[in-house]
């Protein structure tokens, strides 16, 4: 996404910077070392509350997220996982929220299920270990035990919640107010490249494997089975979509005031028309 | 021209050199390398992270 950012800017280079946790990703936004990058929805409104002045701009994709269980569990529900340990990649992340709510749904207390945080690469071999039970986790680490014959699919995030939003794209007011035209060209590389992607899942794969540091065919897996496993459409963020996540962190004591989302929302840099990047991977 | 056979020889060897050190070295893409890379150090940065994860 960034590459193509790049490609179709004049006047900026975009370069992705991998992290490992988002600890570290917080630290560095509050450091002013970065001024832009993917979050978690609910840590973004977090770090609003804490009075960071950043702002959400995009979302990252849809859906794209899965409770996975050892290949071996007979669990059928969040019901069957009670007394067992499960993994979340932070208590700040939509994965964490949407937990919580399906066990109100399905009248599993709180304390029934002991949750762990733990950095999202480390989880598929943590099941394989069997020193968790479960994990909610964004793809391509679902995948990965799934291919590796560890685990297997309890809920895809879509099935629990349509139209799920785990990552969101962040930038700091500093930035927007300083350079719009590299956050509108940013905005408008990952939109269009999204909506090719969505449409060249294969080649997509082959694209996104190095910066993802995965077996391409992992990838494509994720990309292909099923095909609506993560959409790269409808990302736009919505004041109702991102009020529903902000209600249940409140509800969760994860945030402890209410924001307001015209002071986290800023839609102005997304096209008004979204063509699909010219990527051609050959 | 050229009546020597040995300066027929001296040239032949030095005209195949010359044109294996341009396939080799290609001073043609070269410039265009140079012309590139300097486009995109004259571009600002914008570090954006992520985390391996959709």
């Amino acid at each position: 996404m960034t590459d193509f950012a790049t490609r179709t800017s004049a006047t900026t280079r975009f370069e992705s910077q991998r992290f490992t946790d988002f600890p570290t990703i917080v630290e560095s936004i509050k450091s002013g070392r970065l001024q832009a990058t993917f979050m978690i929805a609910p840590l973004a409104m977090k770090l609003r509350e804490q009075g960071v002045p950043v702002k959400i701009l995009y979302l990252g994709h849809r859906d794209g997220s899965t409770v996975m269980v050892q290949k071996d569990s007979t669990a059928k529900s969040l019901r069957d996982l009670r007394g067992k340990i499960f993994a979340i990649p932070s208590k700040y992340s939509n994965q964490n929220l949407v937990i919580n709510k399906l066990m109100e749904d399905q009248g599993v207390k709180p304390d029934e299920i002991r949750f762990v945080e733990m950095p999202p690469p480390d989880m598929p071999g943590a099941l394989a270990a069997k020193a968790i039970d479960a994990y909610f986790i964004g793809e391509p680490h679902a995948a990965r035990a799934e291919l590796d014959g560890s685990g297997r699919v309890l809920y895809h995030a879509k099935d629990i919640w349509p139209r799920f939003i785990s990552c969101v794209l962040v930038a700091t007011e500093k930035l927007i107010k300083e350079r719009p035209a590299m956050v509108k060209d940013l905005v408008r590389g990952i939109a269009e490249s999204g909506e090719w992607a969505e449409t060249h899942r294969l080649e997509a794969a082959r694209v996104a494997a190095p910066y993802f540091r995965q077996d391409e065919k992992v990838v494509r897996y994720v990309l292909t089975q099923p095909p609506d496993r993560v959409s790269y459409r409808m990302l736009t963020p919505t004041d109702e979509d991102l009020q529903q996540i902000h209600d249940m962190a409140l509800k969760a004591g994860i945030l402890g005031k209410p924001i307001e989302m015209k002071d986290l929302i800023d839609r102005s840099f997304i096209p008004a028309d979204i063509k699909p990047a010219a990527i051609n991977v050959n | 021209m050229f009546r020597s056979s040995a300066i027929r020889w001296i040239i032949g060897v030095i005209v195949v050199i010359a044109v294996l050190g341009l396939l080799r070295y290609k001073p043609w893409q070269r410039g265009a390398q140079q012309t590139a890379g300097m486009a995109d150090e004259a571009r600002e940065k914008l570090n954006v992270g992520f985390l391996p994860v959709t």
